[in-house]
């Protein structure tokens, strides 16, 4: 059950690193890849935080690729 | 639709559905929690929760599950279709006060991680009998929570609704991980005959719901292709008296899924796949003479395709012409948005 | 929805409507032998009127009685709540009931349980099959 642990603490930090890159994506970076969110409220933006923490490698990958 | 995003998108219809909802799920809360107390007057307040979350979620996804097929069978069932995606959000919501509560009771007393204790208390995974069921329900509610997480607009375009469409599929899986959860969990404990039919009862509903939709379609599909006569690029559909006002029929031509609009006493064809999330256009109807998707709304005028502005999606649309009374379509796709003459339905 | 899509649909249904099923069925046929009636709690038994040994573990006090036709009776008091939730009772390896949420709680022995001394009694926490006291009476 070592390798169980381990592989918990990989998953915290990758929903560690998730939140980080969140915060930054739904106030800033979702724009530059989806022009729909100009002018989206604050509680839009909180909502999409959860799967942004999920799937955060997918949308960086996107952001990198649009820029 | 696709103008700027808002956090939920409610209407007059979509917030009654939501009040119905919220009605029927309090009403199953006090009813659960008033037989528990007779029948089990000694019930902890954590139990009941657990109880009454976990099979109120249960019985939410099933219900979820269902719509599909019914609305499929008959159209009467549409409306529950509407305003799925908020059912299956709170749902989700459900689940995770089921699962968080029994985390807490039977995980957090310990000095250990109360995540790896889900996984690591029990590990008797070679055996049917005493299998650790709480994983199960940990996975499927991992997968509830995806789904309801990716529920917005934002994300069926920035996942690509190919992938999202996959992603909300996983939904069949969670089902079937929830039957395990119960099966092995608490009917392995309690062996009591009610979780075996309350089971039983729901697998065997859904799965002949979902065989007898998908026969019926299947049948419908292979008769359109036997009686389509052919002229000139054009096939027989059916006769205009057979579309009711404001209604479509579907067909599938060349490939093509077009559905047929009759409407003050004209008829159009546009492509039957919602461009939000490639609903069944022509299960809808038109509402203040647009064409109105039964999923979520999108509306589309149907001589031309195109949503009324400032919307900007687009259907393919088709050559229609009456013929004696008949209804022929030419299942060449114009590029969408293109204006198409409709045909006239002589009185 | 697209045909390619009702076809998807289609086939996970097929298949797995047969796979849930037989699953299904598996579970069921895995099921402990059920435990006699009157063991759950809420409905408890009169207790036997001989008392012929009794112990005490923690919070737990444990008693074998003695009715009519030499029948035994486990009996269980609990002083506290249990952490566990979901307490299985077995008595030489033979499940017997499960441990209300606190108070009395007494489990008849059958015929050929009671007539084979010394009663090895366990308490399994159900939720993560871990034995959490065994005591022998008498």
């Amino acid at each position: 059950m070592y390798w169980l642990q381990i592989l918990l603490y990989g998953v915290y930090a990758y929903l560690a690193l998730g939140l980080i890159f969140g915060l930054w994506f739904v106030f800033k970076g979702a724009e530059q890849i989806d022009g729909n969110m100009h002018g989206a409220s604050w509680e839009t933006r909180l909502l999409l935080l959860p799967a942004t923490i999920a799937l955060w490698v997918i949308l960086l990958n996107k952001w990198l690729k649009q820029r | 639709m696709s103008v700027n995003y808002t956090t939920v998108q409610w209407n007059r219809q979509k917030r009654r559905y939501d009040r119905i909802m919220l009605g029927i799920m309090v009403l199953y809360l006090l009813t659960f929690t008033f037989l528990q107390l007779v029948f089990y007057p000694l019930t902890s307040p954590e139990t009941l929760i657990i109880r009454a979350t976990g099979t109120l979620a249960f019985i939410m996804l099933q219900f979820i599950l269902c719509i599909g097929p019914l609305a499929r069978l008959d159209h009467r069932f549409l409306p529950l279709l509407y305003n799925r995606r908020h059912l299956g959000v709170t749902t989700f919501l459900i689940g995770a006060v089921h699962g968080v509560f029994n985390v807490i009771q039977f995980h957090s007393l310990g000095y250990v991680d109360p995540i790896f204790s889900v996984f690591a208390s029990n590990t008797h995974y070679a055996s049917l009998q005493d299998f650790p069921f709480q994983v199960l329900g940990f996975f499927a509610l991992v997968i509830l929570f995806l789904m309801a997480a990716t529920s917005h607009d934002f994300w069926l375009k920035n996942l690509s609704p190919r992938w999202w469409k996959s992603l909300h599929m996983l939904v069949y899986l969670a089902y079937g991980l929830l039957v395990f959860h119960v099966m092995l969990g608490v009917v392995q404990l309690e062996q009591s005959p009610m979780w075996i039919g309350f089971v039983g009862f729901g697998l065997l509903t859904l799965v002949s719901l979902h065989l007898m939709a998908a026969g019926v379609e299947k049948k419908r599909l292979l008769e359109q292709m036997d009686k389509a006569a052919v002229g000139e690029g054009f096939y027989q559909v059916c006769s205009a008296e057979d579309i009711p006002e404001n209604r479509a029929k579907m067909v599938y031509l060349e490939g093509q899924n077009i559905a047929v609009f009759r409407y003050d006493g004209k008829v159009s064809a546009v492509n039957n796949i919602c461009r939000h999330q490639h609903g069944p256009i022509g299960e809808g109807k038109i509402v203040d003479g647009c064409i109105t998707c039964p999923w979520h709304g999108y509306q589309y005028l149907p001589q031309n395709g195109q949503s009324p502005p400032p919307f900007t999606e687009k259907l393919e649309t088709y050559d229609v012409k009456i013929v004696d009374g008949m209804v022929w379509v030419n299942p060449s796709p114009y590029p969408e948005g293109t204006e198409r003459p409709a045909a006239i339905i002589q009185a | 929805m697209v045909p390619e899509l009702r076809k998807r649909h289609r086939r996970i249904w097929q298949i797995g409507g047969v796979l849930l099923c037989l699953g299904f069925a598996a579970a069921i046929w895995v099921l402990p032998k059920p435990v006699p009636a009157g063991q759950w709690p809420g409905n408890e038994l009169p207790p036997f009127p001989k008392v012929l040994a009794s112990k005490t573990k923690g919070n737990l006090s444990f008693q074998l009685r003695q009715g009519a036709n030499d029948l035994k009776q486990i009996e269980i008091t609990q002083q506290r709540v249990m952490e566990q939730t979901f307490v299985q009772v077995f008595c030489n390896n033979a499940l017997q009931g499960v441990l209300g949420p606190a108070g009395v709680r007494r489990f008849s022995l059958s015929d050929t349980l009671s007539a084979e001394p010394p009663y090895l009694i366990e308490l399994v926490d159900g939720i993560n099959h871990k034995t959490i006291h065994q005591i022998v009476l008498p």
